[in-house]
């Protein structure tokens, strides 16, 4: 209260002996322009803004100071311009909202005025100031004061600068192929942008390729996927690397150094045709991942018959001549030789400019959990086993039979939230947002194999919200004949002779608890983040939400980029998403990604961290807390010295706050610069002195 | 479950609608209006309190029934835990006193729940909340006079000593006589709680005590 009471004493001092709205200080000093903003009526409502500006233009070296109605509009603009030309001003103070909205606009006005674009500073008289003291005009005003004169304290010192610009490699790195890995491959294709697609399984197609039909509209899933997998082998300008691992990125926005991993997969890749002569002969026999282990498939294999690549893969685990050294059958049979049991994992190492991330979602795997006796109880599936089993070229060529005695079940229940919803540490606590509807879809498509079949849902809640969604629930429930029962499945209990399932369930809206008897349960399971994610996570230096998925930056207005630039993610690598929304983000991925590449350079922000590397002494404290790997220890003559990359810089001042040696400092933010907006604040400063 | 516990929010409607001239043969209403509720029995401090005694926040509550479907006093009785702690989301607190004390305790309804709620912590509160504003129910007060004579908290009915003849088990044992000792012992362990005081139970104190104990008793087996 002391310092405000002071700042009033000064004003009037002001008042008294300088003319409001313009000073001239003497000749060879730095020329402030303050321009106090009313933002209508957001902060002219509470701080008296021609006050300030009079308080302001009191103060050692500003030139002009002004107080206007909108200082971001066209006519505010101009205004700061005139004001430049008029007076020579050399920086410019703006007191309006926060840095974050319009600092860009006026750097770019300064620029236009030929003013260093660096010389320029907000003071927030809006979000800190108006909007926090709207009941007390008097004292608002008088930070206002306060905030302003510490501005100039700042602004006198700041040191003009200047942003760098950095050529990019016209080339992206899109990880998974999956549906949204596809999508930004040929979006990023179709604008003339080199792609490297990679791709850990045999197969591009992910998780689409192993659905049969997609809600609401019930089209064909690998009729619409296939053309697209063939056209991502056709693009001359897509690189497709399969059962290749990232195994490390570093660099920063638009020059990424990438190092991948071709895993051996025995097969010369060149050479293959895919006739499939290896896997006929092959005599062994393991559970086929692709269809969730319904069906089987040889230890050299593809994984389903739409792959693509259609490049035969040896599982060398499985493989009897990894084994014993014996076998080799498909060796001697294959007609072009391109079985190589001694083929070795192969580095690629390439520069990009940019990287998608699009590495999708693993089902939800009850069993671990012991979920409804599932993997105990035979005729207990999940909603993805069951999308094999109905799928024509699913291990039962589209036959839906019980797993206990290979019989069409006549009378199926679904379990939904099956490892959703749910706040208990073994479940995810979220909305896997497609179980509803791909229950809906599969209920369906059983009604139209099978018309007498009766089907029932167990659910909580349903949600049913997008394009026809709502729709397709109506239709689902009238024509289809669906039963829906709302109350979560308590116990399900197995009659050992029939294995058929007991569910007994409370119907809540009846009040009841009830017994019914099914021949199968099918449990629809939720998306958990993939295998490994933790892994890439470390790799790409990004961060991902407490759900596990990847985080963006801002859930509406930057929903696929991350917080190390050039990084963007796309589909259910940042959360669970059905097909429409994942398209949409790898297209909006992709064309963030090209925005960047298209211009050719990245502009790199000049405020950023540096090193004295008299002072440093390598210690390499600042390479641990920097959360952008900005800083690394180099050797030199005098010893280890730290050094900063100012492309990854953000200038977030965390190393120059940590290290013991005060070493590093931050453009824009110097010890001396923020030293003297403090003084200010307190009373202290010198400018008041120099007055 | 009906809620059946708001004769004066009952009588204040059907004066104000003036459908009590409307009258059956047996002089109860025709017209049974107050089977709405109209938000006066609403307690909005309901759900504070029980989580203030020790209850999860009951509003996170997603009505999906699994506790219901996996308690054993559910399956037996009209009252289903999601109902219950559906009626502790709207506040009505008033219905709530005496029927938590019918949750044996089990925890299966914690052990499922999706919210991670434990209902049966929700009624322990409820318990801790009715006996601090309306003191021990008699029932309570009766069954302790029990124990504290026969060792029991319900006298084994006949039923009982039927069915285990029938399963050709041996009769249950007097347990009176030989476990004085013991009755005893609780006793003390009841008088140094001061559970004897909360429940209004003077025992102990000679022939008097017992005798008041087993007037009680006898009520509560009547």
């Amino acid at each position: 209260m002391s310092e405000n009471q002071g700042a009033g004493c000064r004003v009037q001092g002001a008042g008294d002996d300088g003319t409001p709205g313009t000073r001239h200080p003497a000749p060879g000093t730095r020329r402030v322009g303050v321009f106090v903003c009313h933002c209508g009526s957001n902060i002219g409502g509470v701080v008296d803004c021609p006050a300030v500006a009079e308080y302001a233009s009191g103060l050692r070296d500003v030139a002009v100071a002004k107080a206007n109605m909108y200082t971001c509009s066209t006519v505010g603009q101009e205004e700061i311009k005139k004001q430049v030309k008029e007076h020579g001003l050399d920086r410019i103070l703006v007191a309006s909202c926060t840095p974050r909205l319009h600092e860009p606009t006026f750097r770019r006005v300064a620029e236009e005025a030929g003013v260093n674009p660096y010389l320029v500073h907000m003071v927030n008289l809006r979000e800190q100031c108006s909007w926090v003291h709207a009941a007390d005009h008097a004292t608002a005003t008088e930070k206002a004061k306060d905030l302003v004169r510490m501005g100039v304290a700042r602004i006198r010192r700041l040191e003009p600068l200047s942003a760098r610009e950095l050529g990019v490699e016209r080339r992206v790195l899109v990880i998974g192929g999956g549906i949204a890995g596809i999508q930004a491959s040929l979006d990023l294709a179709a604008q003339g942008i080199g792609v490297v697609l990679v791709e850990r399984t045999p197969s591009i197609g992910g998780r689409m390729a192993q659905l049969d039909k997609t809600f609401p509209t019930g089209d064909c899933a690998i009729c619409v996927l296939a053309p697209k997998m063939v056209e991502v082998l056709h693009t001359p300008g897509i690189r497709l690397l399969t059962y290749t691992e990232v195994r490390e990125v570093s660099g920063f926005a638009g020059n990424f150094d990438v190092r991948l991993e071709r895993k051996s997969r025995y097969v010369d890749e060149d050479k293959c045709v895919g006739c499939g002569a290896c896997s006929e002969k092959c005599p062994v026999s393991v559970p086929n991942e692709f269809d969730e282990s319904m069906g089987k498939r040889k230890a050299i294999y593809v994984p389903f018959p739409q792959a693509a690549p259609l490049k035969y893969t040896l599982d060398s685990k499985n493989c009897i001549h990894f084994k014993t050294g014996k076998c080799g059958l498909c060796k001697k049979v294959c007609p072009v030789g391109a079985v190589d049991f001694d083929m070795k994992p192969e580095e690629v190492r390439l520069r990009v400019g940019a990287v998608i991330v699009a590495t999708g979602f693993d089902p939800y795997v009850p069993h671990i959990r012991g979920y409804y006796g599932y993997k105990e109880y035979p005729n207990v599936i999940t909603a993805l086993e069951l999308e094999r089993l109905i799928n024509a070229s699913g291990p039962t060529r589209g036959e839906v039979l019980r797993p206990s005695d290979g019989k069409t079940p006549r009378r199926i229940a679904f379990a939904q939230c099956v490892g959703s919803r749910n706040w208990k540490s073994t479940s995810n606590k979220y909305c896997s947002k497609v179980c509803c509807m791909y229950t809906m879809k599969l209920a369906q498509l059983l009604k139209e194999h099978y018309s007498d079949m009766s089907v029932s849902v167990y659910y909580i809640d349903i949600r049913a919200a997008g394009k026809g969604f709502e729709e397709f629930y109506h239709k689902v429930r009238s024509v289809g004949g669906v039963e829906y029962i709302r109350g979560r499945p308590a116990r399900v209990l197995e009659d050992p002779a029939t294995h058929n399932l007991t569910i007994r369930a409370e119907e809540t809206l009846l009040n009841k608890i009830t017994e019914r008897e099914y021949d199968l349960l099918v449990l629809s399971i939720g998306m958990d983040p993939p295998e490994g994610i933790e892994n890439l996570q470390r790799l790409l230096g990004i961060s991902r939400s407490p759900d596990g998925f990847f985080q963006e930056v801002h859930p509406k207005l930057r929903p696929v980029d991350t917080a190390r630039d050039g990084i963007f993610i796309a589909g259910c690598a940042q959360g669970p998403k059905d097909i429409p929304d994942t398209v949409a983000q790898a297209k909006a991925a992709a064309s963030s990604a090209a925005a960047m590449l298209v211009r050719g350079k990245v502009t790199v922000e000049p405020l950023t961290a540096f090193v004295d590397e008299a002072l440093c002494e390598g210690c390499g404290l600042c390479v641990t807390v920097c959360p952008y790997g900005a800083p690394r220890i180099v050797d030199t003559k005098e010893g280890k010295r730290s050094r900063v990359e100012e492309a990854l810089c953000h200038g977030c001042g965390t190393c120059a706050a940590s290290c013991p040696r005060l070493a590093i400092a931050c453009r824009g933010f110097s010890d001396e610069q923020l030293a003297s907006e403090a003084a200010e604040a307190f009373g202290g400063g010198a400018d008041e002195e120099a007055r | 479950m009906t809620p059946g516990g708001a004769p004066e929010a009952q009588k204040k409607r059907s004066t104000e609608n003036g459908s009590s001239d409307a009258k059956s043969a047996e002089g109860g209403p025709l017209i049974v209006e107050d089977s709405v509720f109209t938000g006066a029995e609403h307690d909005p401090d309901f759900v504070k309190q029980i989580i203030r005694y020790g209850g999860k926040d009951v509003q996170t509550c997603l009505q999906c029934g699994n506790c219901t479907g996996v308690c054993p006093v559910s399956l037996k009785t009209p009252y289903k835990t999601r109902n219950l702690i559906k009626l502790c989301q709207y506040g009505y607190k008033r219905i709530f006193f005496t029927i938590p004390w019918i949750c044996a305790g089990c925890h299966r309804c914690h052990e499922h729940c999706p919210a991670d709620i434990n209902p049966a912590e929700v009624f322990v509160a409820i318990r801790h909340i009715e006996v601090r504003e309306k003191g021990v129910p008699r029932f309570i007060r009766d069954s302790t006079a029990l124990i504290l004579r026969h060792g029991f908290g319900a006298i084994p009915s006949d039923d009982i000593k039927r069915y285990r003849e029938k399963e050709g088990m041996p009769p249950l044992p007097n347990t009176l006589p030989g476990y004085r000792k013991v009755l005893s012992e609780l006793e003390a362990l009841f008088r140094k709680t001061r559970f004897t005081e909360l429940i209004g139970l003077e025992t102990g104190e000679g022939a008097a005590g017992e005798r008041k104990a087993r007037e009680r008793g006898g009520e509560a087996s009547k």
